[in-house]
């Protein structure tokens, strides 16, 4: 816990100076995987404030302090599926603008390394993002959750509410989905390059 | 990671993936948040207890005007419709009605009619 029982109890009191001292105390994790979930750096900080918005009109429905941190993450991962319903029924894939974006502002930023750096990350977050939408929505923010966040079935656990087993069962489809995804874009990557040679 | 193009076993695209799960955190740091985040929350939390607060105030609203029309078309409904017939007149009155020189003319009609048959 970033923060103490007491704050949380504070904030749910209706003590607006504690729930201030959350945020402050919260907000660089949220947004850390909000960024990791959504793969949108420009909309991150929006997701993130939804984030707190429903954490203050929800504190009332916190049974204990003690299960505030998973209730949080709760919170964050329903606001980035939110988010990427939203984006999906938007139907745009702007990946590539995003990238590009990034590359400029890195370019007037810093000099030809960070440029270079900030290209390949833009890479692997593209890589990521295009595996990804191999799965649903849930099962991606799940998947990331535990292979990105870290997070350990236990704590999955809690945040769901679903049990262990059920949990192993959907991961471990939602990683073949991505393992076959990857597979694929590997094949037809060396179909490519052995094209380009002939 | 292991170059393009190579053939992979499923071992190895395994671990290629967990390399890959490793990139994709490293790509995503955690983002330094503005000096507008807090204020932004704010000012979220504000709007949405103001919309709750008109949709309250439109509710009391709603429920009072209800309220209303229903005393007053209770009132119109008693003011149209006619009393029940026995409130009509009192006890002393139906008696007088009953005994009333009229009826008695009637009855007696009724009984020697019945008395020359």
């Amino acid at each position: 816990m970033l923060v103490d029982f007491e704050l949380v109890e504070r904030a749910r009191a209706g003590d607006d100076e504690a729930f201030s001292q959350i945020v402050g105390a919260y907000r660089k994790r949220v947004l850390g995987t909000i960024a990791r979930l959504i793969g949108r750096p420009e909309d991150v900080e929006d997701v993130g404030q939804q984030v707190f918005m429903r954490l203050y009109l929800s504190l009332n429905q916190l049974r204990s302090p003690e299960v505030f941190e998973p209730w949080l993450y709760r919170l964050t991962a329903n606001a980035a599926y939110d988010y990427l319903r939203r984006q999906r029924r938007r139907a745009e894939s702007r990946l590539a603008d995003l990238s590009e974006q990034q590359v400029v502002m890195a370019d007037a930023a810093a000099g030809f390394q960070r440029l270079e750096e900030e290209h390949e990350r833009a890479r692997v977050r593209e890589l990521v993002q295009s595996l990804l939408s191999s799965v649903s929505e849930e099962d991606r923010i799940l998947l990331l959750l535990k292979e990105v966040e870290g997070l350990s079935l236990k704590e999955l656990e809690k945040i769901y509410h679903v049990n262990e087993n059920a949990l192993k069962v959907r991961l471990f489809r939602a990683r073949q989905r991505v393992l076959k995804a990857l597979a694929a874009k590997q094949s037809s990557s060396a179909a490519s390059k052995a094209t380009g040679r002939g | 990671m292991a170059k393009q193009g190579e053939t992979l076993n499923p071992q190895e695209l395994e671990r290629q993936l967990d390399r890959l799960w490793e990139a994709y955190r490293r790509a995503c740091p955690d983002p330094e948040p503005t000096a507008a985040f807090l204020p932004g929350v704010w000012r979220l939390i504000e709007k949405r207890r103001d919309s709750t607060y008109s949709l309250c105030r439109w509710a009391q609203a709603l429920v009072g005007a209800a309220a209303a029309v229903c005393v007053v078309l209770g009132i119109l409904l008693s003011a149209a419709a006619p009393g029940p017939v026995f409130n009509r007149t009192t006890y002393v009155e139906a008696l007088a009605e009953e005994n009333s020189p009229e009826v008695q003319l009637y009855a007696s009609a009724f009984s020697n009619e019945n008395g020359s048959r």
